[in-house]
């Protein structure tokens, strides 16, 4: 059987021996074998099944990320394979994943108690099956141990997953791993434009999770809400329609376009009440003849 | 049940914040804009998103209409002048869009379209006003403009919506003197202009 040395297995894993030796003595790298030598020093020796579980079950995720991404498919059966024997399954990243289809083949298998050991915690995968809740409701009454009342709040919270918020919640209850759950809802409210961004990441702060970047939706903006957004570009609908009216008539229109004088004309007949569109009260003294 | 009440009161607090967004977007808004709009449901912003572009034109069209830029026929009668210069208004900011290079005269009839179909949901299904506050030349107005539209689209999902519209008013409509009042308001849709 294959043995390395210390310095072996720190090169194996990328890292340097005095967080190899700290690893080794928190037990998540057990030496296969010790002795000291005449002189007094220590030759630990580690078996490549030692390193690779190490690598599988233990390693950083930015570490694990780049093994994985250096894996051929074989390989990556390997680590599927070891993951599954120890329990460490979730750790899987979503590309990956991908990559073998295994959630496609899972969910084929429609064998809930297994998915629901294997992906309890993992969020992103979870947002895969939850995507698929619809057809799949054992799989969440399973996992949250849910009653049929609580279910249908659940579908109706989960189905287009709307409700991040409930999310948090449940999540709260049900997971350990916060970096990638601060991910994942960062994703949920990334895709939400009407959301308000700040009151989730808010929420989030709360409960200890943090959301990170939003990602892919550049659009959302700064100030943390998508309707604030939508005002924005209906007031650049308003500015430029202005602009184009001022240019066209020559003419400058009143800076602010609104009534001067709301007992004169017909605007009287409007007063204290909607405008003729029902847009707001307060119209019914702008932009008066 | 525990986690049932946590839903609950996660959802019950979702609509609180909801409100106070409302309330801090209304701040938010800037001035000139804020005026006009309102968010009374969230449903409201996509209709308003499409009605945007003649909610502008008519309200840009009144001071264009004060100096003097458009004609709108005299309307034959006091109850009747109110509503009778918004015709005239309203066809302006038609007559805005495309005029301006900004809209299609068919990007036109959807905007209006979608203002009417707030105003027909809050007026008819919404029942927002009572039948003193709600003013019958108002809808004479919109009822003539519909039938207008209606005749000029070649979008025939619109037509069918435009007619959607005119029986839904027609099934609230009691008053005998309605037509005649349309009649007029036709006329003034029909004769307003712009000059140079």
């Amino acid at each position: 059987m294959p043995k390395y040395t210390l310095k072996e297995a720190a090169g194996m894993l990328k890292t340097d021996l005095f967080d190899l030796v700290k690893i080794a003595n928190e037990k998540k790298l057990k030496p296969f074998y010790q002795q000291r030598n005449v002189s007094g020093d220590d030759f630990v020796y580690f078996s490549e099944e030692a390193i690779r579980k190490y690598q599988i079950c233990h390693q950083p995720l930015k570490s694990f990320r780049r093994y994985l991404a250096g894996c051929d498919e074989e390989e990556l059966e390997e680590v599927i394979e070891t993951m599954i024997k120890n329990g460490k399954f979730k750790r899987l990243l979503l590309p990956e994943f991908k990559r073998l289809g295994i959630l496609e083949r899972l969910l084929e298998s429609e064998d809930y108690e297994e998915l629901c050991r294997q992906f309890q915690g993992h969020d992103e995968w979870y947002k895969k099956i939850t995507d698929r809740f619809a057809v799949h409701e054992p799989l969440a009454a399973a996992k949250f141990s849910l009653e049929n009342e609580d279910l249908l709040l659940l579908n109706k919270a989960l189905a287009n997953l709307k409700e991040p918020l409930v999310l948090i919640q449940l999540y709260q209850k049900s997971t350990e791993s916060k970096s990638e759950l601060g991910r994942y809802i960062g994703s949920l409210i990334a895709e939400q434009i009407d959301e308000n961004i700040e009151e989730l990441r808010e929420e989030a702060s709360k409960l200890g999770i943090r959301t990170g970047k939003l990602g892919r939706n550049k659009s959302c903006n700064p100030s943390g809400t998508g309707l604030t957004s939508q005002y924005r570009e209906a007031l650049n609908v308003v500015k430029s329609l202005r602009k184009g009216i001022e240019d066209y008539f020559g003419i400058k229109l009143p800076k602010e376009v609104r009534l001067s004088e709301p007992e004169g004309g017909y605007a009287s007949i409007r007063y204290n009440r909607r405008n003729d569109y029902g847009t707001t009260a307060s119209t019914s003294s702008s932009f008066g003849a | 049940m525990e986690l049932q009440q946590v839903l609950r009161q996660v959802l019950e607090h979702k609509i609180e914040q909801r409100q106070e967004i409302k309330q801090q977007l209304a701040l938010y808004i800037p001035e000139d804009f804020a005026e006009y709009i309102d968010i009374e449901t969230d449903e409201d912003i996509g209709l308003l998103k499409k009605s945007l572009p003649f909610l502008c034109l008519h309200e840009f069209s009144h001071p264009l209409y004060s100096r003097g830029r458009i004609v709108i026929p005299e309307p034959s009668c006091r109850e009747l002048y109110h509503n009778g210069i918004e015709t005239g208004i309203d066809k302006a900011a038609m007559l805005l869009g495309p005029l301006l290079g900004r809209y299609t005269h068919e990007e036109m009839l959807l905007s209006h379209y979608a203002m009417m179909e707030r105003v027909f949901r809050d007026h008819f299904d919404l029942k927002k006003y009572s039948d003193n506050e709600s003013s019958p030349t108002f809808i004479a107005r919109l009822y003539a403009e519909i039938k207008e539209h209606r005749e000029q689209t070649i979008n025939s999902v619109l037509k069918s919506k435009l007619e959607q519209l005119l029986k839904i008013a027609d099934s609230n409509i009691s008053s005998h003197s309605f037509s005649d009042v349309v009649k007029e308001y036709s006329q003034i849709y029909h004769q307003t202009m712009f000059v140079q």
